[in-house]
């Protein structure tokens, strides 16, 4: 009877010990052991290229989701036809290669007032006029860690991946002027030169967009 | 049943023990954003992405990889803070308190990141446009994290204060002096 309480006893103490040592994370998991290592990059420096002096309002930021693929479906030649077909395809005589991305991202839109002639200004006493360019598309992001390839079907070239990629944008980029933001962002850089004129110290301001 | 019940109890704290946490992810809303921006610098920047895919243990061969990337960075300052109490008026002359620069957006384009080489093991396949996509992302953060040492935000204030002082020197006033606040922005993308 003892020497059985006894062997409970060590047994209990054993899992009671291999608790605290999971929870404590003095194991990694059993599950780690074969998960894959991410693939880390290196630290490189980084190189200036370019600096340039802008003068962009911006006023308005659309943030976007969209969904583009690609795909290209052939034939199956005489020896595919009797080769087994592994792909998404199957047995169908069909084969080919198929991507689909999803792609967040954001398309500012504003007013560069580089494009402020020394005419866009006119002024008398306290009254102020000033003629903005009309608003345009400033910058259309979509950075790498807003794209997710969602499937993969046969395999792509960067360039491919990259025209994919560039139809996604241009798909936002649409979709943003669908939604009237360039007019928002002229409504928008008005109020905020007239606030600024008026802090200026003008008490009549007009602003119009050319 | 005492060995039974033991048994059970430790699949059970096994199990637990393995689960991984769950991360609560919040939900995000894309919608149109009205923005105050003057955006005055922009930043382009070349960087090499440098990978090598050998610390997997049961995997036989390495995988490696160079890709290059071209980066833009626009900084400036925000518009709506410049307000009546910041504005000192004088005659003819103007001083104007501007907010610190801040660090807008950094942008990677799609057409701006290049394989440039890879080299994979016999028994290992290429790398996926997943795994390259994964390591331009990280690439992203290295140039995000070093914007302070870019000196991107000085260079914004730099040219936000000359356009502003052009500005105000069009609409007719004759000295301009033009100070920054005294809060800084960090340097994080919004």
């Amino acid at each position: 009877m003892l020497k059985t309480l006894i062997k409970y006893i060590v047994f209990a103490a054993i899992v009671i010990l291999m608790v605290i040592l999971f929870k404590d994370k003095w194991f990694s998991s059993i599950a780690n052991v074969f998960k894959p290592k991410p693939v880390v990059i290196a630290e490189t420096p980084i190189l200036i290229k370019q600096i340039n002096e802008l003068a962009q309002l911006c006023t308005i930021t659309v943030f976007d989701e969209v969904v583009t693929d690609s795909s290209e479906i052939r034939k199956k030649s005489t020896i595919e036809v009797l080769l087994p077909d592994l792909s998404d395809f199957g047995t169908l005589p069909v084969t080919g290669r198929r991507i689909v991305i999803i792609a967040k991202g954001k398309i500012i839109a504003g007013t560069d007032l580089k494009k402020l002639q020394p005419q866009s200004v006119f002024i008398q006493k306290d009254s102020v006029s000033l003629t903005l360019p009309a608003a345009e598309i400033l910058d259309a992001i979509i950075n790498p860690s807003d794209i997710e390839i969602f499937s993969e079907v046969g395999v792509w070239n960067d360039r491919e991946i990259t025209a994919v990629k560039i139809k996604a944008r241009n798909k936002m980029i649409d979709r943003a002027i669908q939604q009237q933001v360039l007019n928002k962002a002229d409504e928008r850089s008005i109020m905020l030169m007239e606030n600024f004129l008026r802090g200026a110290g003008f008490k009549k301001v007009f602003v119009k967009v050319s | 049943m005492l060995k039974r019940v033991l048994l059970y109890s430790i699949i059970g704290l096994l199990f637990f023990c393995c689960t991984n946490e769950k991360m609560l992810r919040q939900q995000q809303i894309l919608a149109l954003k009205e923005m105050n921006q003057l955006v005055t610098v922009e930043y382009v920047v070349n960087k090499i992405i440098k990978a090598s895919d050998d610390q997997t243990w049961y995997k036989l061969g390495d995988r490696k990889i160079l890709m290059t990337c071209e980066a833009t960075l626009r900084a400036g300052i925000d518009f709506s803070k410049i307000n009546s109490s910041g504005i000192n008026i004088n005659d003819k002359q103007i001083t104007i308190m501007l907010p610190h620069a801040a660090l807008f957006s950094l942008n990677i384009k799609p057409e701006n990141i290049q394989v440039a080489y890879q080299e994979i093991g016999a028994f290992r396949d290429g790398f996926s446009s997943q795994e390259r996509n994964m390591m331009a992302a990280q690439a992203q953060n290295q140039i995000e994290a070093s914007v302070d040492s870019l000196g991107v935000l000085q260079t914004a204030e730099t040219n936000a204060s000359l356009f502003v002082s052009n500005f105000l020197r069009n609409l007719g006033y004759e000295k301009v002096t033009v100070e920054f606040g005294a809060t800084t922005t960090p340097a994080k993308l919004n």
